[in-house]
């Protein structure tokens, strides 16, 4: 029963080498979501909140090493750098 | 037969508004059963239909993972509401959506209220909600919950919704994801158990989701083998299951959305304030220079009121004592009942003005940017960004700031949270402050009461490091932060008053009744044995139970400087910081009503601190154990002893210690 | 965004002096805070400013709001939020020291009613420095053109 409770790091996603973290991105940047890594809880969050594989994002603030906003599903989510590292993402005009 | 009806959607939606609207704005409050989050139940009469109205709490996705989603689910999925009206952002439809598709796995009876219709024409959205709801089979109402637009369609909504049975539609995951749901739901329906109670469908989706609760019902079916057997082959989607779905869910929203919405979001006002509120440089001090307003308004705009309320219960307390002969009952009623009500109205004005002011933030959406902007020195400093309302609130009142805990997701920052929120210097000890800072500290005393302030958060963020270090149970990071920022919106009248009147309320039934009941404690110790206390004109209080237990204490606080006096004083301040004055003006036989004038001046002829001893008798004040009532609701929100014990004794501790420290220098620097 | 230019500068002049003003003031009134705050009662008031440490950060604070306009002369439109952002907090501390002066006003009619004589002092002396003659109140006042000509100009640009 308690097998269900591992907190395995996920990773999910179609290649492992495209992508940067979201952290990484200049505000006013656009990106399309890969993958997204963590634990399940902090994972299961970002995809309820509409960071699945293929949702476009946009950088709104990001300054420093503080948290950063973004724009997902038209709403604006605030992340924390350690949760903006985990989510992969490339940037619009990139291939 | 009254309709019973559940309320849902995210959070930001504006679902308190409708459920105002929908239950006349009388509402009982309460807890679900074992838990610790807020129920509120209405109803109204609507048509000759009797409705029952059931406030869900606000969520993103009905997944297992929180005690807020578990509490809605199991709502919907046990109780079976005749309607679940899910409240749908229209300004952030696709979002939204999200948890309408978890509404509709687990077949409810939906009706969506599509709220914010005048947000999203401003904002530049056109919604084609008759499209809508026939692409989801769900009657949508348009609704503008703040002008009470839609509401009467609503409610007719509902009443037709509960009297059809409604035609659902399944939603396709693709093709290979539907034929395992196929089956595992075949295996599923074998085990009538399960199947007749809950939606089989939906048990299946949650079996290859990994969700913990299906899954611990399933390991009690007697299907229970033939059902994980199906499920094992989630492995061919090579991917995390829980993942998979969220993702499909959103391409079946990402084909209806363009059919239903158009329109491009224009750069919108919020989107300019954030600019600036979020600005690295200027964000935190934006929030210091509104906090210092908060803190002024509380304060300084709510002291007149305070006031009169101090006096006419003062002039009510005279009248009664001359108006009844009998000595002993007029005391007992002009001081000790009067008085003790006069003490708790009189903290009335500031607790409403405080929350009238963090309503007006939280509702115009500015302290989500508040907990954004702090998040980054937070994290430093071990504690979450969401952990900063609370202690914040904390200032006012320990109260509801250790209420306000449960903002924070991850139960380890919560109880972190909970635990240094006494630190946080409540209102109630200001003027413990003043007074002695007032009596002893001379022209330094506005110092000596900032630094108190300051003491309190220094300490905080000093025990929040040191837990994290040093028990293991908070060993780690803080959780990841992640909140979503709503736009920002004017703030009614009406809502930040009904806020308020729901806050406020909850210090004054439980905080009033305790610290009623303390002043009569007091009153009781301070005024018996009756012959021993009261000789001829002069009230001895040295003579009294009250006195006696002073002396008792006073060894214990001697190396500190305190008497029997200050002892006494802070042995009722656990049972209330309120009556800390009003404890030296019993024991100077002032009586519980004295001025602080006066009783300053007795201080400081019968030199009862000095400058330095007076500072750590603030200081003690401020972090010895927080006042019952607190100690109270400590308890309730961890639902431990253990934990409300540590934070008394720690708390003694470390007041001692650093009071100590406080007198020990103060000797060494040369001030006696 | 369209906004002309002639329009966007003069935002921005308006803007950058409330700023200036906004923060010539709350340096007075910080610096005087702190003096007071380590020598007690030895403090002078500059100019009939406040006494006011905090006043002053948080007077300081809404200068360096109106500063952030600046940008928005070459046309960086976003800067606007900065204008809103200081109206928005000239009006909360316009609103503030009022209320105070206000409730300053109730406390001395209480003192009437307890039998002490009415003055009409609270009016330019109390909780908030020299009471109406606070000059925050008076830059809230000065603010307000600029958040109703700021308001009117993006209303225009959002029907698309």
């Amino acid at each position: 029963m308690f097998m269900f409770r591992r907190k395995e790091r996920r990773r999910y996603g179609r290649s492992e080498f495209d992508g940067v973290p979201l952290a990484m991105l200049l505000p006013g940047t656009e990106a399309t979501v890969i993958r997204v890594e963590g634990g399940r809880g902090l994972v299961g969050r970002l995809c309820e909140l509409g960071f699945v594989e293929g949702a476009k994002v946009r950088m709104l603030v990001s300054s420093g090493s503080g948290p950063i906003l973004v724009e997902v599903k038209n709403s604006r989510i605030g992340l924390g750098r350690g949760a903006a590292m985990r989510v992969y993402v490339r940037e619009e005009g990139w291939q | 037969m009254a309709i019973k009806v559940a309320v849902i959607g995210n959070p930001n939606v504006g679902k308190s508004v409708i459920f105002n609207n929908l239950t006349g704005g009388r509402a009982h409050v309460g807890n679900w059963p074992g838990k610790t989050v807020e129920k509120k139940t209405g109803g109204c009469t609507y048509k000759g239909v009797d409705i029952e109205v059931i406030d869900l709490p606000g969520t993103y996705s009905l997944t297992a993972r929180s005690v807020d989603e578990l509490v809605a689910r199991t709502f919907i999925v046990e109780e079976k509401p005749d309607v679940v009206v899910d409240i749908v952002d229209a300004s952030n439809l696709e979002r939204n959506l999200y948890l309408t598709t978890q509404l509709m796995e687990l077949e409810a009876n939906i009706v969506i209220a599509l709220n914010k219709c005048d947000l999203a024409d401003e904002v530049g959205y056109e919604i084609d909600f008759e499209e809508l709801s026939t692409l989801l089979a769900i009657p949508v109402v348009p609704t503008v919950a703040t002008t009470k637009k839609g509401m009467d369609e609503l409610k007719d909504a509902i009443i037709e919704a509960a009297k059809r049975q409604r035609k659902m539609i399944k939603m396709s995951y693709g093709r290979e994801l539907d034929d395992l749901i196929s089956k595992v739901e075949k295996a599923i329906l074998k085990d009538e158990k399960l199947s007749s109670k809950y939606p089989s469908r939906w048990l299946a989706i949650k079996v290859l989701e990994n969700d913990e609760e299906v899954l611990k019902k399933v390991e009690g079916s007697s299907h229970r083998d033939e059902i994980l057997e199906m499920s094992k082959a989630r492995e061919i989607l090579g991917e995390e299951p829980e993942v998979v779905l969220a993702e499909r869910r959103y391409n079946f929203i990402s084909k209806i959305l363009p059919k239903v919405l158009k329109g491009e979001k224009a750069m919108t006002l919020s989107d300019l304030l954030d600019k600036a509120l979020l600005n690295r440089a200027l964000g935190i001090p934006v929030f210091l220079a509104l906090w210092w307003a908060l803190f002024r308004f509380t304060f300084d705009v709510s002291g007149p009121l305070s006031d009169l309320i101090g006096m006419s219960f003062s002039r009510l307390g005279e009248i009664v004592r001359g108006a009844i002969a009998h000595e002993q009952l007029a005391s007992f009623i002009a001081d000790g009942v009067i008085g003790g009500l006069g003490s708790v109205l009189v903290f009335l004005p500031p607790i409403f003005f405080l929350f009238i002011g963090l309503s007006l933030l939280e509702d115009s959406g500015y302290l989500a940017r508040a907990a954004f902007v702090v998040d980054r020195v937070m994290y430093k400093l071990g504690l979450h960004g969401k952990s900063f309302i609370p202690m914040l609130i904390g200032f006012g009142c320990n109260i509801p700031g250790v209420m306000a805990a449960r903002t924070v997701d991850k139960e380890e920052d919560r109880i972190l949270t909970i635990l240094v929120n006494p630190l946080m210097s409540c209102s109630a000890r200001l003027p413990v402050y003043i007074l002695i800072g007032g009596a002893v500290l001379g022209a330094y005393a506005a110092a000596g009461t900032y630094s108190m302030y300051i003491l309190g958060i220094v300490l905080a963020v000093l025990m929040a490091l040191l837990f994290r270090r040093v028990i293991p149970y908070f060993k780690g990071k803080p959780s990841p932060f992640v909140l979503e920022l709503p736009m920002y919106s004017r703030p009614t009248l009406r809502a930040t008053l009904t806020h308020m009147w729901e806050r406020g309320s909850v210090f004054l039934k439980k905080a009033g009744t305790i610290i009623f009941l303390g002043i009569i404690v007091v009153w009781v110790l301070s005024a018996y044995p009756w012959e021993a206390v009261h000789v001829g004109e002069k009230t001895i209080i040295e003579g009294s139970y009250l006195g006696m237990l002073g002396h008792a204490l006073e060894p214990i606080f001697r190396p500190l400087g305190f008497n029997w006096m200050g002892a006494v004083a802070l042995f009722f301040g656990f049972i209330a910081k309120e009556i800390v004055v009003g404890s030296f003006g019993v024991i100077f036989g002032l009586g519980a009503e004295a001025g602080t004038q006066e009783i300053q001046t007795t201080l400081r002829e019968q030199k009862i601190f000095t400058p330095v001893t007076g500072l750590a008798f603030m200081a003690f004040t401020l972090i010895y154990i927080p006042c019952v009532a607190t100690v109270g609701i400590i308890y309730r929100e961890t639902n431990s002893w253990k934990w409300t014990i540590f934070t008394v004794v720690y708390e003694i501790v470390l007041a001692y210690i650093v009071s100590l420290a406080i007198v020990g220098i103060g000797g060494l620097l040369g001030y006696a | 965004m369209k906004l002309s230019e002639g329009a966007r500068k003069s935002m921005v002049a308006y803007a950058v002096i409330l700023g200036i003003l906004y923060i010539i003031i709350g340096s007075i009134e910080f610096a005087t805070g702190l003096w007071d705050l380590l020598a007690p009662g030895a403090a002078e008031s500059i100019l009939g400013m406040p006494i006011d440490l905090f006043g002053g950060f948080a007077t300081l604070v809404i200068g360096a709001a109106y500063f952030g306009a600046i940008s928005l002369w070459r046309g960086k439109y976003d800067s606007l939020g900065f204008v809103f952002v200081g109206v928005l907090l000239s009006v909360a501390f316009g609103a503030l020291y009022l209320f105070i002066v206000g409730a300053d006003g109730f406390g001395t009619y209480l003192a009437y009613l307890d039998g002490e004589d009415w003055t009409w002092e609270w009016l330019t002396s109390g909780t908030a420095g020299p009471g109406l003659l606070r000059p925050e109140i008076w830059l809230f006042f000065a603010s307000l053109p600029l958040g109703i000509y700021a308001l009117k100009t993006t209303r225009k640009e959002k029907v698309a």
